[in-house]
């Protein structure tokens, strides 16, 4: 319980996103934050874990895991690329939309989706945003956490994970 | 969205939630379960990945630090002081709190089975069924779990002496908790298979029932008329009382790596086979054919498939193949028949026609 509470912001889960960034953070901020599908890339992704042999994937579930989704998004990224533009209106404002998605400038989404996730904060209720800010703003561990805000340890853990489903469901209701 | 909408999203986004903690600091196993819930369905990973940048963007929660701790723990403080009137400023309090059990059972069954369509009939069964192309695991009351393989059908009762399922269609691959108590019985047609604790296949093939052991051993009654017996027609939903399991003559005890092919008429054959594993290998989408006529191979791929392949004049069914294909990827089977000078090959779009090549 006490025992292996991981440090503060370097999580596993963290680590190995950090490791994977750019392309596909961009790629699921953008989608986090509209609540745009990302459905074709997780059937794209599921498709190619499925062929993974178990093993191999057990070992290491989420390098695997953001490894094929970033090189599933760059080809998806090199398709667009490729495809003509066809004097078709619909399919140049889906091109002009996609072109948007892949090639913005820097952190746009990102920047977006924190700006939203922001607002959507005060939404929670005052226990949620105390133990969201204290962990993921301050940085401190759970035990610290359970400390500053007089609460258990097994209860921090449960409020971040409430806090951080009950954003997503905020942020897909928002548009 | 609708509330029923926002339910699910909410039970989804909490599971997803959930994984993206307990992946941040994996205990031993934790791996293993998170790889058998990714491989569930692509919703899982659609809803993990979507989670985990959430996450990831958290990290510069309110860089600005306009958010005040201690005016936080003040608002928290005035929430745990008892106020009795507060149920009668919101009335839907109490109701909610009675369906909760209601949606954790309902989450339970999300967290195990994605989309596994449930329905509750008479007395106590209740039914879980895949359409084409679909797997799904989902898990009982009891810790038992249920594999449930492409167009498949099951109902299932627990009751205080007895664990019964019915496999009304298709395939099933069965992890059954122990409990001496509770026997655990599989019923198809043609065979009433029984377990305590072990790990064993039923698949209801067009011809009869093919039981595979895994692990442990189970016991196999045909039931067909041969067989003398009526066990296998069991309890049905939906059929009144039906008759109870009855031991024959005919039963037999089958273990590891044995598998038993019951006709419908109710004859046992039993073989050992060296690779049980390969007649799992559908819970990862993989189909393993050694030596196998092209007959019963597009019959195992057409089980996956919403538009058949099929199989054109004589000679075609009884040419012979050993591979592995991805069940999923038809194209890796047409590309191996294309390879052959014997075959041609026709598709247009996803229909596909294989035929012997005219000389």
């Amino acid at each position: 319980m006490m025992s292996s509470q991981p440090e503060s912001a370097s999580n596993l889960a963290g680590t190995a996103f950090r490791e994977h960034a750019g392309e596909l953070q961009r790629f699921l901020a953008r989608r986090v934050a509209h609540a745009q599908d990302a459905d074709d890339l997780a059937q794209e992704v599921f498709a190619r874990l499925l062929r993974v042999r178990n093993a191999d994937l057990v070992r290491n579930p989420l390098s695997y895991l953001l490894g094929i989704a970033t090189h599933v998004v760059r080809e998806f990224r090199q398709r667009k690329q490729h495809e003509r533009v066809l004097f078709d209106s619909d399919l140049t404002d889906d091109l002009c939309d996609r072109s948007e998605q892949f090639e913005a400038p820097g952190m746009a989404e990102q920047l977006e989706l924190r700006e939203r996730l922001d607002k959507a904060l005060k939404q929670l209720p005052p226990a949620h945003q105390l133990v969201l800010l204290l962990v993921k703003r301050d940085g401190l561990s759970y035990s610290e956490a359970a400390g500053a805000a007089g609460l258990s340890v097994h209860t921090i853990e449960k409020y971040v994970v409430e806090a951080r489903a009950r954003l997503r469901v905020i942020l897909a209701e928002t548009p | 969205m609708d509330q029923k909408t926002r339910q699910l999203e909410s039970l989804y986004a909490q599971q997803a939630s959930s994984w993206v903690e307990t992946m941040s600091h994996p205990k031993p196993g934790d791996e293993q379960r998170f790889v058998a819930w990714l491989k569930e369905s692509p919703r899982n990973v659609r809803d993990f990945m979507l989670m985990l940048s959430l996450d990831h963007a958290l990290g510069d929660l309110d860089a600005q630090r306009v958010h005040d701790l201690e005016s936080l723990v003040a608002k928290m403080d005035q929430r745990v002081t008892p106020l009795p009137a507060r149920s009668a400023a919101a009335p839907g309090g109490s109701a909610r709190r009675r369906w909760l059990p209601a949606a954790m059972a309902a989450a339970v069954l999300l967290a195990a089975g994605g989309w596994a369509w449930l329905s509750i009939s008479r007395g106590g069964w209740q039914e879980f069924e895949t359409a084409t192309g679909e797997q799904r695991t989902f898990e009982l009351a009891d810790g038992s779990v249920v594999y449930l393989n492409t167009h498949s059908r099951v109902a299932v009762r627990l009751a205080a002496h007895a664990r019964d399922v019915r496999l009304l269609r298709g395939e099933a691959l069965f992890r059954v908790h122990h409990d001496t108590d509770r026997p655990f019985r599989v019923y198809t047609d043609d065979a009433v298979v029984q377990a305590v604790g072990t790990q064993f296949d039923v698949y209801r093939r067009e011809d009869g029932t093919v039981i595979s052991v895994l692990e442990g051993r189970v016991n196999v009654t045909p039931a067909g008329p041969d067989a003398g017996s009526e066990a296998a027609r069991g309890p049905g939903p939906g059929e009144g009382a039906g008759t109870t399991a009855r031991r024959t003559t005919g039963s037999r005890s089958l273990g590891a790596s044995e598998e038993a092919q019951v006709s419908h008429a109710g004859s046992m054959n039993v073989r050992e086979v060296n690779n049980v594993t390969d007649t799992v290998a559908w819970r990862e989408r993989r189909l393993i054919f050694r030596e196998q006529t092209l007959g019963e191979i597009v019959s195992e791929f057409n089980r996956y498939r919403s538009e058949p392949i099929r199989l054109q004049g004589s000679g075609v069914l009884e040419r012979v193949y050993t591979g592995v294909f991805d069940a999923d990827d038809a194209d890796s089977l047409v590309q191996v028949l294309a390879r052959d000078p014997a075959l041609a090959v026709d598709r247009s779009g996803d229909a596909i026609v294989v035929r012997l090549r005219t000389p």
